[in-house]
């Protein structure tokens, strides 16, 4: 909710980890668990997680949590589905398809064109972790 | 952190984001760390000027307190971790960017080294005791003998203890009253100080209390800078967007 009665506006979000390009997450991580890989996704190598909750402590977006098997765990994008070539699940799933993914390098990729197209922001700018989460607006 | 916490109050487990990952362990490290870190720092600057046999308090007595530290406050932060049995993945890399992996290196090195400090006094400490095997007597006269080097590579890992804390907690982009570049310089200050304090409880000779009376009024002076430093940028922040002044 923003804005100053009459003028009120309500935002509807779904939220997830940002998957950012600058990581407090991955910069905290004392054993390297936390890593970003090839392609931009932050993932959690459970084996080598401590459980130290550094990282959970550190991220903006609230996105981590303790596993009940005692490691950290996260939004991973839906890697495993990735692999397949198939989509995140939040994403294929949606009834109302407001979400989109995609290879944000690839100028052509329907992503790249909306964030083209349309406006957009990402959440808590001012704390400077480059995420790749956009929210289109308008 | 989100701003609906601060607002609502609400802490609901597996519904509102987590608050409290780290618990009353992490504060009791916290503070026996800086304390361990203050009065290691002290006994080696001493040894390393070659005036240890003006402060006995300090490289004898308060040194004791060290490892007992020590191993109480890595048992603490042993028992806030939640994946225990995979902590050794902390001595399967060397992480620069992270100050919790300089934290876990530096605690490798230096807890061993105080145990072999307190060692080396033993025979002053309780001069009626003997040694009971003749491998502890060598060991005992090699660490006196050494006790300068030992002293040495205490007194830059004393400093990194005492301030990776700050840092550490000063990388959390989350938390904004944290996020400085204030708070490692403070818990560095506040640890010396601390360690001070423990010193001046065991000293016995005028010379050593005044001494050590000096040195903590002046850390508490530095602290006291620090922390309307640190506060001070905030209540600026906040008077201007409550339209104050």
């Amino acid at each position: 909710m923003n804005g100053a009665y009459p003028q009120l506006e309500l935002e509807l979000k779904t939220e997830r980890c940002n998957h950012c390009e600058n990581a407090p997450c991955v910069r905290c991580c004392p054993t390297g668990a936390s890593h970003i890989i090839e392609g931009g996704i932050v993932l959690v190598t459970p084996n080598e997680c401590i459980g130290c909750g550094a990282c959970i402590e550190s991220c903006p977006y609230d996105a981590r949590f303790q596993h009940p098997g005692g490691y950290v765990d996260k939004c991973t994008f839906c890697h495993h589905r990735l692999e397949k070539g198939q989509l995140p699940a939040c994403v294929s799933v949606c009834p109302t398809n407001c979400m989109y993914f995609g290879d944000l390098d690839d100028p052509t990729s329907q992503v790249s064109q909306l964030l083209k197209t349309r406006k957009h922001k990402v959440l808590a700018p001012e704390a400077g972790t480059k995420p790749h989460v956009y929210y289109l607006i308008k | 952190m989100q701003e609906e916490i601060f607002i609502s109050g609400r802490d609901l487990p597996k519904i509102d984001p987590n608050l409290e990952i780290w618990h009353f362990p992490i504060a009791l490290y916290l503070f026996l760390g800086g304390l361990a870190a203050g009065i290691i720092f002290f006994a080696a600057l001493f040894t390393v000027l070659n005036k240890e046999k003006q402060v006995p308090a300090v490289v004898k007595y308060a040194m004791i307190i060290v490892p007992i530290a020590f191993t109480i406050g890595l048992l603490a932060l042993f028992y806030d971790l939640t994946h225990k049995l995979y902590f050794w993945q902390l001595y399967t890399t060397i992480r620069l960017e992270s100050p919790m992996s300089w934290g876990a290196w530096v605690l490798l090195v230096i807890t061993p080294l105080s145990y072999l400090w307190v060692f080396s006094y033993f025979s002053e400490i309780i001069p009626t005791w003997k040694l009971p095997f003749k491998f502890l007597n060598q060991l005992e006269v090699f660490l006196v003998k050494n006790r300068k080097i030992m002293a040495i590579i205490l007194l830059p890992l004393a400093i990194i203890l005492g301030i990776y804390t700050g840092i550490l907690l000063s990388a959390f982009n989350s938390r904004p009253l944290w996020n400085n570049s204030i708070l490692g310089p403070l818990f560095l200050t506040s640890g010396l100080s601390t360690g001070a304090a423990a010193i001046l409880l065991l000293s016995k000779t005028h010379f050593e209390k005044s001494l050590f009376t000096k040195i903590d009024l002046a850390l508490i002076i530095v602290e006291l800078a620090l922390i309307i430093t640190h506060d001070h940028g905030y209540v600026c922040r906040f008077c201007s967007s409550t339209g104050g002044t």
